[in-house]
């Protein structure tokens, strides 16, 4: 196969899951019931980076646990490619507790592997080579607790990478992090995802991040929590925020989350 | 049902039970690269002071009417024939050696768990 039809290969159109008239209902002990996810209906095909905006509690964390399998939806049809496999080419990056305290960066990061059985060494040159990826070299055996917070994120991807993941599910990873430090990961995640084209859903209240990343953005009604616009991202990467482009996008979508506000 | 058990025993925060299932653990690698890494700050506390309670008792068991070997009968001994100079001696040595004995735990817990009460 020549590269370029390859890379062509790479970015086909076959679908990495789908939901249709997903819902999710979560009882409280006192019974009260909170309705997190109603008729949600979403295709994504393979190697698209989906970003998901909505306010903070909108059922968004349900709907990657929905897709990860940790939780089961009360109604609908979810599948997933057959090829995707919880623990084997799924991974789910938190926005906290990432990572291991009791591990350094490299035990970390090559937590996935030695799980699967990899010997030692090439887990350990796998993980060096990611955490340079990362640009955290030089903190190869520092602990979590010795990372900043934006350090500690770099190494969550780098843990998540290591097990080459088809699907790459993200719950606002960036989402303690200052403004400088956030468009450094945003950039590196475009670049990541630009090497080996995992499907990503990632999960953000900030609108700004969701432009940024998304070849879509899925903007989320507050409770119960629903897809009530689809906006596609035309623009080049990297992604210039001072595009007359990108500002529209911005108000088009700030429009229709606040508009389910009132 | 066991590995909840042993969350509310160990302490360990569902977040990192999660991560390492995504990250592909077996309930198997799960226990031993979660719960007992997760543990070992309580594990290293409790052998500290088991440690310390074993030498007192020790010490105090050879002291005993019947028993004819050791530090702790050598005191008794010497104190019977006052002879001051060896009760010195084995009460500085037996205080020592718990010393010792504390501050080699100390380390090994300043290694093995310095991340604790940093969990982030």
């Amino acid at each position: 196969m020549k590269s370029s039809e390859l890379s062509n290969h790479q970015r086909d159109n076959s679908i990495a899951l789908e939901l249709k008239g997903v819902s999710k209902t979560f009882s409280s002990d006192a019974g009260t019931k909170v309705r997190a996810l109603e008729n949600v209906n979403l295709l994504v095909r393979e190697s698209e980076f989906i970003t998901v905006v909505g306010a903070t509690g909108c059922g968004k964390t349900t709907l990657l646990n929905l897709i990860a399998g940790l939780d089961t939806p009360d109604d609908g049809y979810l599948h997933l490619n057959d090829a995707l496999r919880f623990g084997y080419n799924m991974a789910y990056v938190f926005q906290h507790y990432t990572l291991f305290p009791w591990r350094n960066a490299v035990a970390n990061v090559s937590f996935g592997l030695q799980m699967h059985g990899i010997r030692r060494r090439k887990r350990k040159e796998k993980a060096f080579q990611l955490l340079s990826r990362v640009g955290l070299s030089d903190f190869k055996n520092a602990y979590p607790h010795e990372l900043s917070g934006g350090m500690r994120q770099r190494a969550a991807i780098a843990q998540a990478l290591a097990i080459q993941p088809k699907l790459l599910l993200m719950d606002e990873p960036f989402g303690a992090l200052d403004d400088s430090t956030r468009t450094e990961l945003q950039q590196m995640l475009t670049e990541l995802w630009q090497d080996n084209l995992p499907t990503i859903l990632f999960v953000t209240h900030n609108i700004d991040e969701a432009i940024v990343l998304g070849d879509k953005v899925l903007v989320f009604s507050d409770r119960p929590g629903k897809i009530i616009r689809e906006f596609k991202v035309d623009l080049p990467r990297p992604r210039n925020r001072m595009t007359k482009e990108f500002t529209n996008l911005f108000m088009q979508i700030r429009q229709s989350l606040s508009t389910q506000l009132d | 049902m066991l590995t909840n058990t042993l969350d509310g025993v160990a302490g360990v925060r569902r977040n990192y039970l999660l991560l390492a299932q995504t990250l592909g653990a077996k309930r198997r690698q799960i226990f031993l690269h979660v719960y007992l890494p997760a543990a070992m700050p309580m594990i290293l506390t409790g052998l500290r002071q088991g440690l310390g309670l074993c030498w007192f008792v020790i010490i105090a068991a050879e002291m005993m009417t019947g028993s004819d070997s050791g530090i702790g009968y050598l005191l008794m001994y010497a104190s019977d024939n006052s002879a001051m100079d060896i009760v010195i001696a084995a009460m500085f040595i037996i205080g020592s050696l718990g010393a010792l004995l504390t501050f080699t735990m100390h380390r090994v817990m300043l290694r093995t768990v310095r991340w604790q009460g940093k969990e982030i």
